[in-house]
């Protein structure tokens, strides 16, 4: 009994509850507004009438590019996942099991560091540039690109750990077995970080899927993103209350089902190597 | 069967010299265990003939070949790790036939020697389960098999049973024995266990500080160790160790923590005062079960008072200190194997039996009693 007390009135579970209050509370209120007309928004009822007139003007009228904008989204964000993990798991074997040089190791990672605490803003002008300069401006692979590049390091530092956490005996043993380094990777090191690869790939794609400042410089009418297209509801004259709420709806769903199905791999991936 | 040879093998990272230079040589079909306490280059002497390690110097052969550089995938040896370092995504099959299918041999003969070493190995019924859903002896033997299937020109062993509790270690080791007795592969078993040592080895050589102090079978390191560091090494108790003087007369005699007398047969007296100075500076060296109790206090018998006694069921020590330092002795069993425990306090007089003591430099540490040296 004086266990439930205590349980009850921990002062940490008023933390997680306030947490989830400050996280819960937007959602629930762009739900809502999701449901309402423009002018109940505008008149701050909190119990209007529900209406679905939000999401059929969003997804079926023809004024609305919103499909091609998720769609848009879906290939940014998948493809560059892809390319991702591809590089940033063979290059944590590399770092972790190859020895490669102390210095190159410490310059590779420091570097990505630096990277990832620079605000990306920082770099958006340089690669509006460049990409000008090539011809790729507005392109798929653009913004592919540019994800790829804004991702790695976070992806990098998290499959580095999960790849440390694989015993060192299982590459000598594979070794011993018969296996160039090449085979290592293929037969026991990829299969694995698979749940690594999951965890630090479903955080990439939520980042690719979520950006805003890249792809509102690099994308054109044809590749715009769906957070980009959210923005254009924002007009001069008119700010779409209704609209926005819907679509900040719609997008949040890919990262919710994916958050949902891969929940499992996600937790115990990032918790590999912290709790043995 | 393969033999091999290291010659001159040492081992440096940066200035700290681990292995100053190793010369070995392993018979075809021999079992050697590497023993040593810890941190005396036996696991780094194994990983190196691995390939696992790049060695600083020297040459390793196998059967003849020069394999010091060779990739460890080329050596074609076999390898249980203490940690069994099984592939936790394979099953057990998997696992045993993994180098197999590396190596590219016919299904049909992976999958006759996958069945010949699960019956081997009483792994039948268990080849398509995960190693997390083994126990622990389930796994040691997978491993085992592991190395099994290939048919390796040598099988190295890394602490296997370190892992394992008290029972199943004592039967994992006679298995190992008796598998290595039936396969007569060429096997090389590091270990910090001087049981294991004992028990399994044809051949033990002991390390310190990455050179071998002796190599030998385990009876001539027990029963004649060259020096005094294998002799305090092998032998649980301990062997007593005495510092004093060597008293050469009539007899021989040390002048240690009391004037104890050292009996001895003709040839040893004379090797002794060959080889010794009288008032030389020794370790006199006596192992617990080559202490006997004197009926009395007479002269030349060490008088120890007894603190604790322990009872073993087959077996019974007694320990006392002596100068500060701690002796043991093996208590006599009569006839019908019981034993007369002496109570804490009691005063024990103690002679050695002839022979059976060592006398070591005091400086060196170089056994002084034994012909060969």
């Amino acid at each position: 009994m004086r266990h439930a007390m205590k349980k009850r009135f921990h002062p940490g579970n008023l933390v997680a509850w306030g947490y989830a209050l400050l996280i819960l509370g937007p959602m629930v209120w762009i739900l809502s507004n999701s449901f309402k007309r423009q002018i109940d928004i505008l008149m701050g009822t909190s119990f209007a009438p529900m209406t679905l007139v939000n999401y059929k003007q969003l997804l079926f009228s023809r004024q609305s590019d919103f499909l091609e904008n998720l769609a848009n989204s879906g290939i940014v964000a998948v493809i560059s996942t892809v390319i991702v993990l591809a590089i940033a798991t063979l290059a944590a074997f590399t770092i972790v099991r190859l020895q490669p040089p102390k210095w190159a190791v410490w310059l590779l990672l420091g570097w990505a560091l630096v990277f990832h605490m620079l605000p990306t803003l920082t770099f958006v002008g340089s690669w509006y540039v460049m990409y000008s300069n090539a011809g790729l401006h507005g392109t798929y692979t653009a913004l592919i690109l540019t994800q790829v590049v804004h991702n790695l390091p976070t992806t990098l530092f998290l499959m580095v750990g999960f790849i440390m956490a694989i015993p060192n005996e299982l590459v000598q043993a594979a070794r011993l077995d018969g296996c160039s380094y090449g085979q290592v990777f293929a037969r026991i090191v990829l299969p694995l970080s698979f749940g690594g690869m999951a965890a630090a790939g479903a955080l990439a794609f939520i980042s690719a899927w979520s950006d805003f400042a890249i792809a509102l410089n690099l994308s054109s009418r044809h590749t715009m993103t769906a957070p980009v297209a959210i923005a254009t509801f924002a007009q001069e004259h008119e700010v779409r209350y209704g609209a926005m709420a819907a679509a900040s709806v719609v997008s949040m769903i890919p990262a919710l089902v994916l958050i949902l199905f891969g929940q499992r791999y996600v937790i115990r991936g990032l918790m590999a190597g912290a709790v043995k | 069967m393969s033999y091999l040879e290291l010659e001159n093998v040492s081992k440096a990272y940066g200035a700290s010299v681990v292995i100053p230079g190793v010369d070995l040589t392993i018979e075809p079909g021999e079992f050697v265990c590497l023993v040593g306490p810890s941190g005396s280059g036996k696991s780094t002497l194994l990983r190196m003939i691995a390939g696992l390690e790049p060695i600083s110097g020297g040459t390793i052969r196998v059967a003849g070949d020069d394999i010091s550089n060779a990739d460890p995938s080329d050596r074609d040896m076999a390898m249980v790790f203490q940690s069994y370092a099984l592939y936790p995504h394979m099953s057990v099959a998997d696992n045993i036939t993994f180098a197999l299918r590396m190596r590219g041999i016919e299904p049909a003969v992976i999958a006759e020697r996958l069945a010949q070493a699960l019956k081997m190995l009483k792994l039948e019924g268990l080849e398509n389960r995960k190693p997390k859903d083994l126990s622990g002896g389930q796994r040691q033997r997978v491993a085992m098999g592991r190395c099994i299937v290939r048919q390796p020109k040598l099988f190295l062993f890394d602490e296997p049973l370190s892992n394992l509790d008290a029972k199943l270690r004592s039967q994992t080791r006679h298995q190992i024995r008796h598998l290595h007795d039936e396969l007569k592969a060429t096997s090389i078993f590091v270990t910090h266990d001087q049981v294991e040592a004992m028990t399994m080895a044809d051949r033990i050589a002991l390390l310190n500080f990455g050179e071998i102090q002796q190599i030998g079978s385990p009876e001539e390191l027990y029963l004649r160790p060259r020096n005094r560091f294998t002799a305090g090494f092998l032998g649980s108790p301990e062997m007593n160790f005495f510092s004093g003087r060597l008293e050469l007369g009539a007899g021989l005699r040390f002048q240690g923590p009391a004037l104890m007398d050292l009996p001895a047969s003709e040839g040893r007296r004379a090797l002794v005062a060959a080889r010794c100075q009288p008032g030389q500076a020794v370790d006199l060296g006596v192992r617990p079960e080559h202490l006997l109790l004197a009926d009395a206090e007479t002269p030349g018998t060490l008088p120890l008072k007894v603190q604790t006694v322990e009872w073993l069921g087959a077996e019974a020590y007694a320990f006392g200190t002596v100068q500060g330092q701690e002796i043991g002795l093996r208590l006599p069993s009569d006839r019908a194997q019981t034993v007369t425990l002496p109570h804490p306090g009691e005063v024990l007089h103690l002679t050695m039996q002839p022979d059976s003591w060592h006398l070591f430099d005091a400086e060196a540490g170089v056994n002084l009693s034994l012909a060969d040296h």
